[in-house]
């Protein structure tokens, strides 16, 4: 098991740095092509703002696992340790609600979006792109979970 | 939505649940009510891959990081000291300046607190300045610069003015005379609470040495050039904002790992994957609130808190100062394009018949709109700077609060003081 | 029922105003059955947003640009291609024959048309006049994201045409990311791209049109009576919004000359060019099953028994 997690925190870094790398490049061949050659290659826009919505959302899912998260972190301030751990439980289980529930109902609209034949440019179908929001919102979901169980026990739980 | 469900995520808000996750639940809940299928999330999110202008934050983000782990803070404050060191507050008004240039390309997206911020709050911690003024000081810049072209959204405001059949023509041209004086007084006031501030750092008995300058210049080579192939660049018309933040993203990259070689092989892919993991942070929160703004848009919630703030005013003084403090909150809650595309229509007309001139009433909109990114308990750039500070929020809300009151005189003397915008148009 | 309909145009323009004026005697003439629910703006996302939303039916209805339906059916793309029509009548006698088939093929794939409305001819507009491909092969042309029509066209006149989505193009044209566009008048005065083109080529390129579509799951919700009163009222106001346009558009055109624009005549061999370019693109077009072709080469036809007719 916790081979499996580590494998799949490695897979998660490796494709996110794969991504801003293939970013970066592309972004640079670009201008290149438009200010040189003259003109431009049509693909490699829309497949970059692609590219922000995936590396955002994995960004997101490993500020998840270091718990990074926007928060007002207001009753762990002036809260004590009693409060603290009930509020993390409670707030850790209702993100992993949200997450879990966006997930799903993502899961159905890529399943609308590949019987539909969406298409998002050129010929590229749209569902595999955006398999990646039910992905990251149900891992979020697992991993917010986890934490919040480790939270309620006070015990250190990998996710 | 029920006052309990509101207040039972205010609290889950405050007692720490990830901000994402209380505006994605209020948007689902809100969906829920009306009836709509919650698969409307998922169209929402997706949105985020049809915004072109947010290329630039993974990329501006990235070079940001970058160069805060290599020496380049380091040796822009041994430049700026070399030519600035004997002014009272010169890096401070370097810093503010350098951060309005940077937002008026970037829109204000957050953007500028991350990639300059990096640079500039140790920057400033070396020259002698207080933390809490660091902190406010970038916090605040990270929107400064909204009213100087090119930003996209005065440009927005333009187009979509343009569309309303107005007696009045608004062209962006215009839109961009008109901000220059309300930008450089916000930018002014800033620079004199920045020098005042200085008053206490020990004096830099320095003065101008040339030997030592050119020492700096030298020293800065490699960076140096960056503000003007980037400026230079979207100016000479050779490339947009997206592509000025992938040319220093390029640039950065090659300079501080091959060239310098102060960021190892090794350090890179953790370099890189801190700084997704702040894009992460900041995309997540824009996603869901994309779509809480769509669901708020479907109820027509917008429009209700308007017509009952329109039920009590009777005259022009009075929508003014009433607008003042509706724009506030609503800067505090919305992205500034959603602002823009939801209210400029249902604002912009009744404004005109209380005798406001559109390009004034545009300028007086993202002046509020700017400093509604920092207003406390809830502006973006609170949490952005939070987080990439890594200093809880309620340091930033006491750091920037003297900042904020600076920015709200100004606020009123532009809303109250129309020839300010309109001196340079006619 | 409330019939939720979103569009990327503006609130405040007159063609929202007609469609609202439409929408308050629908709901007075069904006794407030049928409500209608604008989205204007773009509040609700680009065409394809809109699309998807009403897929999983959060909208019902849509006013978009017809080269957004092009997955949805080719026959949408009918209007559009390169150099079809060189006058508004040839469009108008057209219409009257060809509508029916794009609102028949729509309504194969769940779509009820409500109204096809007239954009206006595209022109090129550029810094310098642009009379023959080699003249267009010096600048660097914007398309719209997506538009293959418009691309295919460029390409094969040997342009690498630039596409950026609509909200770059003023900023891209003031940096010179981009010199030449392809739009119609009235678009480019709102848009104020035309303070920074010199030239008109005065060679129309393709029309443009959009379209009012409604989720027919939704619409058949409403009573047979009902829908005849929703049909045919925006019947109405379609028509009219098409006079208006015409004359917005004839408008937009005195406006481009006062503000000091030229219009680039064209030779009749420069125009022949051109539309020998297009055949080539039309057939190009034909191979990626952009539209359908049987049908195209029968309007194509009608269009010539009409040029030949005295
Ligand atoms: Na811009
Ligand atoms: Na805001």
């Amino acid at each position: 098991m916790k081979q499996l997690v580590q494998w799949l925190h490695r897979l998660e870094d490796s494709v996110l740095v794969l991504l801003l790398l293939a970013m970066i490049i592309l972004a640079g061949y670009d201008i290149l092509a438009r200010s040189i050659f003259g003109g431009g290659v049509s693909w490699i826009p829309p497949l970059l703002r692609v590219m922000v919505l995936w590396i955002g959302l994995l960004g997101a899912l490993l500020a998840t696992r270091s718990r990074e998260h926007i928060s007002i972190d207001l009753i762990s301030k002036l809260g004590g340790p009693v409060l603290n751990r009930i509020a993390s439980t409670v707030t850790l289980l209702f993100a992993a609600v949200v997450c879990g529930l966006v997930g799903w109902y993502s899961g159905q609209y890529v399943q609308l979006a590949f019987e539909f034949q969406d298409i998002a440019f050129a010929d590229i179908p749209a569902w595999p792109l955006q398999l990646i929001i039910p992905f990251t919102f149900g891992l979020m979901g697992l991993r917010f979970f986890i934490q919040g169980i480790a939270a309620a026990t006070g015990k250190e739980l990998t996710a | 939505m029920s006052i309990l469900v509101t207040a039972l995520l205010l609290l889950l808000a405050l007692a720490g649940a990830p901000l994402f996750a209380v505006i994605a639940a209020s948007a689902m809940w809100g969906f829920f009510q009306t009836e709509v299928d919650l698969q409307v999330m998922a169209v929402e999110i997706y949105r985020v891959a049809e915004m072109p202008v947010l290329i630039a934050i993974p990329l501006f983000t990235f070079a940001g990081y970058l160069m805060g782990e290599s020496k380049a803070p380091q040796r822009l404050v041994r430049i700026t000291d070399a030519f600035l060191g004997w002014m009272p507050g010169g890096l401070a008004i370097v810093a503010l300046a350098a951060c309005a240039l940077f937002t008026a390309f970037t829109g204000a997206s957050g953007v500028t607190i991350v990639a300059l911020g990096a640079l500039l709050v140790p920057a400033l911690k070396k020259a002698g300045y207080r933390e809490n003024f660091n902190l406010g000081l970038v916090t605040t810049s990270g929107s400064l610069g909204l009213l100087f072209a090119p930003s996209l959204p005065l440009i927005l405001y333009g187009v979509i003015a343009q569309q309303m059949s107005l007696e009045t023509p608004v062209s962006i041209d215009d839109l961009f005379l008109a901000g220059i004086l309300p930008g450089l007084l916000m930018l002014t006031a800033l620079s004199l609470y920045s020098a005042w501030q200085s008053r206490h750092l020990p004096k830099s008995n320095h003065t101008f040495d040339r030997a030592e300058a050119w020492a700096a210049i030298k020293d800065s080579a490699w960076e140096i050039p960056l503000p003007f192939v980037v400026l230079g660049g979207i100016y000479g018309g050779f490339f947009a904002v997206s592509e000025a933040a992938a040319i220093t993203a390029f640039y950065v990259l090659i300079v501080t790992v091959i060239i310098r070689r102060e960021i190892t092989f090794t350090q890179l892919p953790v370099v890189m994957r801190d700084s997704m993991k702040l894009v992460g942070a900041i995309l997540l929160i824009l996603a869901v609130s994309l779509a809480s703004t769509n669901y708020m848009i479907d109820a027509g919630v917008p429009e209700k808190v308007f017509d009952t703030i329109q039920a009590h005013v009777t005259d022009g003084f009075t929508f003014l100062l009433l607008l003042t403090i509706f724009l506030l909150i609503l800067g505090m809650m919305l992205d500034i394009f959603s602002a823009i595309v939801i209210m400029i229509p249902i604002i912009l007309p009744i404004a005109v018949q209380y005798g406001i001139h559109p390009i004034h009433l545009g300028i007086l909109f993202l002046a509020n709109m700017q400093l509604g990114y920092f207003t406390p308990p809830v502006g973006m750039n609170l949490f952005i700077a939070s987080f990439r500070f890594n200093k809880p929020v309620m340091t930033l809300y006491r750091a920037t609060l003297p900042f904020f009151f600076i920015l709200l005189a100004t606020v009123l003397i532009i809303t109250y003081w129309p020839g300010l915008s309109l001196l340079l148009v006619e | 029922a409330t019939l939720k309909i979103a569009t990327l145009a503006p609130d405040g323009t007159s063609w929202m105003k007609v469609m609202r004026q439409a929408a308050a005697d629908i709901k007075t003439e069904t006794e407030g059955r049928v409500k209608i629910k604008y989205f204007p703006g773009g509040v609700q996302g680009s065409d394809k947003s809109v699309l998807r939303k009403m897929r999983i039916g959060q909208l019902q209805g849509g006013a978009v640009a017809t080269g957004s339906l092009i997955n949805i059916s080719p026959a949408s793309q009918i209007y559009n291609l390169p150099f079809t029509f060189r006058t508004l009548e040839e469009v108008r006698a057209i219409r009257e024959e060809f509508d029916p088939y794009i609102v028949s093929e729509l309504a194969k794939k769940g779509y009820v048309v409500l109204g096809i409305s007239e954009a206006g001819f595209a022109y090129m507009m550029s810094d310098e006049p642009i009379r023959t491909s080699d003249d267009a092969r010096k600048q660097k042309v914007w398309v719209p994201e997506g538009d293959l029509i418009g691309e295919t066209t460029f390409e094969n006149g040997g342009v690498e045409p630039i596409s950026l989505p609509l909200s770059d193009v003023y900023t891209s044209l003031q940096t010179g990311l981009i010199d030449t566009i392809v739009v119609n008048a009235s678009s480019a005065i709102a848009l104020q791209w035309h303070t920074k083109v010199n030239y008109v080529t005065d060679f129309p390129l393709l029309f443009l049109t959009g379209a009012i579509i409604v989720d027919q799951k939704a619409f058949r919700k409403i009573s047979t009576e009902d829908q005849a009163v929703v049909k045919r009222i925006m019947a109405e106001a379609f028509a009219s919004m098409d006079a208006q346009n015409e004359k917005d558009e004839a408008g937009a055109r005195d406006a481009l000359a006062q503000n000091g624009i030229e219009f680039v005549e064209l030779s009749e061999e420069d125009k022949q060019a051109w539309e020998e370019l297009a055949t080539g693109v039309v057939d190009e077009l034909a191979s990626k099953e952009i539209y359908p072709v049987e049908v195209f080469k029968r309007l194509q036809q009608r269009l010539e028994e009409m040029r030949q007719e005295p």
